[in-house]
């Protein structure tokens, strides 16, 4: 045989060798040539070099032949030391930092300008411009750039002590817990950089890096650019198509699509499926792996933090949303249309923690473009205004959504905080900060409202709001919507002081800023008078509550008698609607007297109060607050009656109370407030009967407010709040009706209960101080236990 | 007349079709002088190449021939003819090189990014090694001139050669393999012979 027939041989046995299954592929060469010893060795000598040929000879790949290996001297400030790597796109060197100022070793990336255009060049620079804007753990950061006299652009970055992740796995067998440790951390990273509208596009085993540590920090972001560029026309398709490693890369590039997020997410699933080779890959990891690198994009997981959070629910057992069919894939699809107007309310059957990775990305995407300041700045400030003001609301109303909505908040808060960031903002960006800012800090912890519950956080968004619009009136002092938006943000800052702080000082010194303010807006005389006196109104409703809690009651007495004065038919008019005003301060100024042991005195303010509130029910008979108002009016004036001496004028009131009280309980049986309003008024009617002799009405008064407060308690089973009730109406009804025979087996089971409100509710303990005294007399003297 | 107007490009990629030897060697000779006028360019810039031997054929067929004017067949076939004269090209360009005294390392080739002591490919010896696997098995050999000199693509490369996409990639795999092994392993006089 001469060595060419011999070949021809070899080639035509390497051919058929190859359509062999490739588990059995050697032992049918070894067989089937047995006999041709030469021809053999030959196939499988081809057999060898077949392995590796696929990285060597790349189509296209002759022209890197024209390259020319020079080295820089230098590149910057940095002097080069030695070369890392090369490739078509340019060569990385080492260097260090020799302008004597500090010591600095950086890896210099040089990349090479396209031939026939600089649009690559520019788009490089571009690029560049946005890497530095990434700061993430799992990326390489950049700490500079340039351009060589010869005009190629380049980046130093940080030089990182890693190997590459296809060689770390070969040289650390792990198990698969480190292994998806690394797969988060790279999803991290990716997820990071395309919230900054970076593709990566090439992600591959090569181009992660691992550190000793096991961190992983992504690389190679030279061929990344932004998602939103638009394709350059002038480039050859091919340009597009340079920057994918076959295997790796979604399979519409190779059919020069432009990459996308899910073209790297694509690239995830395969980096998946290559890391955890090594492991056994059960069900679930491989329904991952094949959702993410399906071959139709939109059958994909729609982000990289999609990808993320199915690994973990993977991880820590949760069902895995690559299994249920992609409803969260569906929904993705539905939200990208409908975008925002989706009702969040729909989302209780979907994979929320995927459909959230979208509305999140979706965001960000908005916020990334912001940063660049361009044409779209005014949609992401549509967008964050209608996620701040409309779409969290709606969300909220999902249960079990605290998490996502922690998140949305952080992100929300960022986004405006970077708002905030830039000196040059002009007067309508910072009332969107302030105004942001403030409705953000109710979401953390407005005062009576639901709220996540981060008073530090909701303080420190106040502070920020009021120093975005602090910086707006400076530059326009005659801005009355401004000035109102900070007197507001400033009444929070006050009441929080004062509630969640326990800072009355601060709390009173907040509260003269928003007096001397709203004033100073009101004196502006333009279209935000009226909102700006009420402003001033209720900073004097604020000021009233702050007395109060330091028990400044003199003060407060003749504070709010002054202001009773003012509230005339002119600041009536002003107003547009005083009235109210004027009877929340008559009740205020009641209550002060009664604190003050001054009952009599307080009869004339809660007529009039009385008054006012009638008249508003006769208007309208069916209006919920004025009724409760009402109620409580009643409920004051019987007590007011009773500790001036005259119990048998407190009868009537509480009688009406009681009367009141059943009918606002009847107008809606779901309304906890009902029967609670019912129990309070029919335990204060028991006491005054009681006081009046007359015990058998007590009696079963008593047991009346007793069968109410049970009903709450089986409402609420543990709730703290309704067996407080429960332990009081126990005491009253034995107070009130000493010959019952229940009465040591009630006064017993209000000592249960005073036991578990000890342990169980810290905060009030204060207020169970009456009831332990009750009790234990009651027990004394009815010689219970 | 300029022969490089796109007329006249048109006119001759029809003489071609229609039999005409002569007219795809000037043909040939213009696509040469575009390449190398490219990647003369290239070496004078100092600028390293950043697109494929794809992309440079592409650009210059596009700078000579208005390819919506031409029929698919006939693209293919001209881009393969491209993809000979970037060969030559670049064989050229590497003795060349070889040949200046300024030149003392080998010519080669990098195929990805790598370390320092990556295995390097000489062309001049992939070039020799083309032209024994050409003797050995043509059809194979061609199939590399296409796709690795000229980036043609798996179904490009099928319309020239009148098979399937298939035959193409199995062909080119097969091919690959064996160059790989002759270039590690085979010496080769300046004949193309061991």
């Amino acid at each position: 045989m001469t060595t060419d027939t011999l070949e021809k041989a070899a080639l035509e046995g390497l051919a058929l060798a190859l359509d062999q299954p490739s588990s059995n592929r050697l032992a049918w060469v070894e067989e089937t040539y047995a006999d041709q010893t030469d021809l053999k060795a030959r196939i499988l000598q081809l057999l060898d070099a077949d392995r590796d040929a696929a990285h060597v000879l790349l189509t296209g790949g002759a022209s890197d032949q024209l390259g020319e290996e020079a080295k820089p001297e230098r590149v910057g400030a940095y002097k080069i030391t030695d070369m890392i790597g090369q490739g078509g796109m340019g060569a990385v060197y080492q260097g260090v930092r020799d302008t004597g100022d500090f010591d600095h070793t950086a890896a210099i990336k040089v990349i090479r300008p396209s031939l026939f255009s600089d649009a690559l060049t520019e788009r490089f620079e571009r690029e560049r411009q946005t890497l530095a804007q990434l700061n993430h753990p799992g990326i390489a950061r950049l700490f500079d750039g340039g351009t060589l006299p010869d005009g190629s652009p380049y980046i130093v970055m940080e030089l990182i002590d890693g190997v590459a992740l296809a060689t770390w796995i070969e040289e650390n067998p792990s198990d698969q817990e480190t292994i998806l440790d690394l797969f988060e951390q790279i999803c991290s990273a990716v997820a990071y950089a395309h919230q900054n509208l970076i593709i990566h596009r090439d992600l591959t085993p090569t181009n992660v890096l691992v550190t000793a540590e096991k961190t992983i920090k992504l690389i190679d972001f030279g061929i990344a650019m932004p998602q939103t560029d638009e394709r350059l026309e002038t480039a050859p398709l091919q340009t597009q198509s340079l920057s994918f490693t076959p295997g790796f890369s979604a399979p519409e590039r190779s059919h020069g699509a432009p990459a996308n997020t899910l073209s790297d997410v694509y690239s995830l699933g395969k980096l998946l499926e290559a890391m955890v080779g090594k492991v056994k890959a059960n069900k679930d990891l491989r329904s991952i792996i094949s959702r993410a690198s399906a071959r139709e994009a939109s059958d994909r997981y729609a982000s990289a933090l999609a990808l993320m959070n199915d690994v973990r629910n993977y991880r820590t057992g949760y069902p895995v949303a690559a299994r249920n069919g992609g409803s969260a894939y569906r929904f993705a699809k539905y939200f990208g249309r409908r975008r925002l107007l989706v009702s969040f309310a729909a989302l209780g059957v979907l994979g929320l923690s995927t459909a959230f990775g979208v509305t999140l990305f979706q965001y960000q995407r908005a916020e990334a473009a912001l940063e660049r300041a361009d044409a779209r700045f005014e949609q992401a400030r549509t967008l964050s205004r209608s996620l701040v003001f409309e779409a969290y609301d709606e969300f909220a109303e999902v249960s079990g959504t605290l998490e996502p909505r922690r998140n949305l908040a952080r992100l929300l808060t960022t986004y405006v905080g970077e708002l905030a960031d830039d000196e040059k903002a002009p007067n309508d960006v910072l009332f969107d900060i302030g105004q942001m800012n403030s409705r953000l800090a109710d979401i953390y912890g407005g005062l009576g409202m639901a709220n996540l519950g981060d008073t530090d956080k909701s303080l420190e968004l106040l502070l920020e709001a009021e120093l975005a619009l602090n910086r707006l009136i400076d530059n326009d002092p005659a801005n009355s919507e401004a000035l109102a938006e900070l007197v507001f943000v400033r009444r929070g800052l006050s009441m929080q002081n004062l509630i969640y702080r326990l800072n009355p000082d601060e709390a009173l010194q907040y509260n003269e800023l928003v007096l001397s303010g709203a004033e100073r807006g009101v004196a502006l005389a333009d279209e935000n008078e009226r909102t700006l006196l009420r402003h001033f109104w209720s900073g004097r409703t604020d000021r009233l509550q702050i007395l109060l809690e330091t028990r400044d009651l003199e003060t407060a007495l003749s504070e709010v008698r002054t202001w009773r004065v003012e509230l005339d038919d002119e600041m009536f008019e002003r107003l547009g609607g005083g009235e109210e005003m004027a009877t929340y301060m008559a009740a205020q100024e009641a209550e002060i007297l009664i604190e003050l042991n001054r009952p009599a005195e307080a009869i004339a303010p809660l007529q009039y109060a009385k008054g006012y509130r009638e008249t508003q029910l006769e208007a309208s008979p069916e209006d919920y607050y004025q009724q409760t108002q009402l109620l409580v009016i009643f409920m004051e004036l019987a007590r007011a009656k009773d500790l001036s001496g005259a119990h048998t004028e407190a009868l009537p009131f509480s009688s009406q109370a009681i009367e009141l009280a059943r009918s606002i309980m009847a107008q809606d049986s779901n309304d906890a407030g009902g029967p609670e309003g019912l129990n309070s008024a029919l335990q204060n009617h028991a006491t005054f009967l009681s006081k009046l002799d007359r015990v058998d009405e007590a009696g079963s008064i008593g047991q009346e407010a007793l069968q109410l407060a049970r009903r709450l308690t089986d409402q609420f089973p543990g709730d703290p709040y309704y067996q407080r009730i429960l332990m009081r109406s126990l005491i009253t009804l034995s107070d009130v009706s000493p010959t019952n025979s229940n009465l040591c087996a009630q006064v017993n089971e209000a000592r249960n209960l005073l036991a578990d409100l000890n342990t169980s509710d810290a905060s009030t303990q204060t207020d169970l101080a009456s009831s332990v005294t009750a009790i234990e007399n009651l027990s004394a003297k009815h010689q219970c236990r | 007349m300029s022969t490089k107007n796109p007329a006249n490009v048109d006119k001759l990629l029809r003489a071609w079709r229609d039999g005409d030897d002569s007219a795809r060697d000037t043909l040939f000779e213009i696509l040469y002088s575009e390449l190398r006028q490219i990647s003369a360019a290239l070496v004078r810039r100092e600028r390293n190449a950043s697109l494929s031997t794809g992309d440079l054929v592409n650009e210059a067929v596009l700078r000579i021939v208005h390819m919506d004017t031409v029929d698919w067949a006939d693209k293919a076939h001209f881009l393969a003819l491209a993809a000979r004269a970037m060969r030559r090209v670049l064989v050229d360009h590497a003795r060349a090189k070889k040949a200046d005294k300024r030149f003392h390392h080998k010519v080669t080739l990098i195929t990805q990014f790598a370390g320092p002591n990556r295995d390097r490919i000489e062309l001049d010896t992939l070039e020799k090694a083309l032209i024994r696997l050409k003797i050995i098995d043509a059809e194979k050999a061609d199939i590399v001139e296409l796709r690795y000199f000229g980036g043609l693509s798996l179904d490009e490369i099928a319309v020239i050669k009148n098979t399937s996409s298939s035959t193409v990639k199995r062909n080119w795999r097969i091919a690959r393999a064996w160059l790989l092994d002759n270039l590690t392993t085979g010496q080769y006089d300046d004949y193309g012979h061991t």
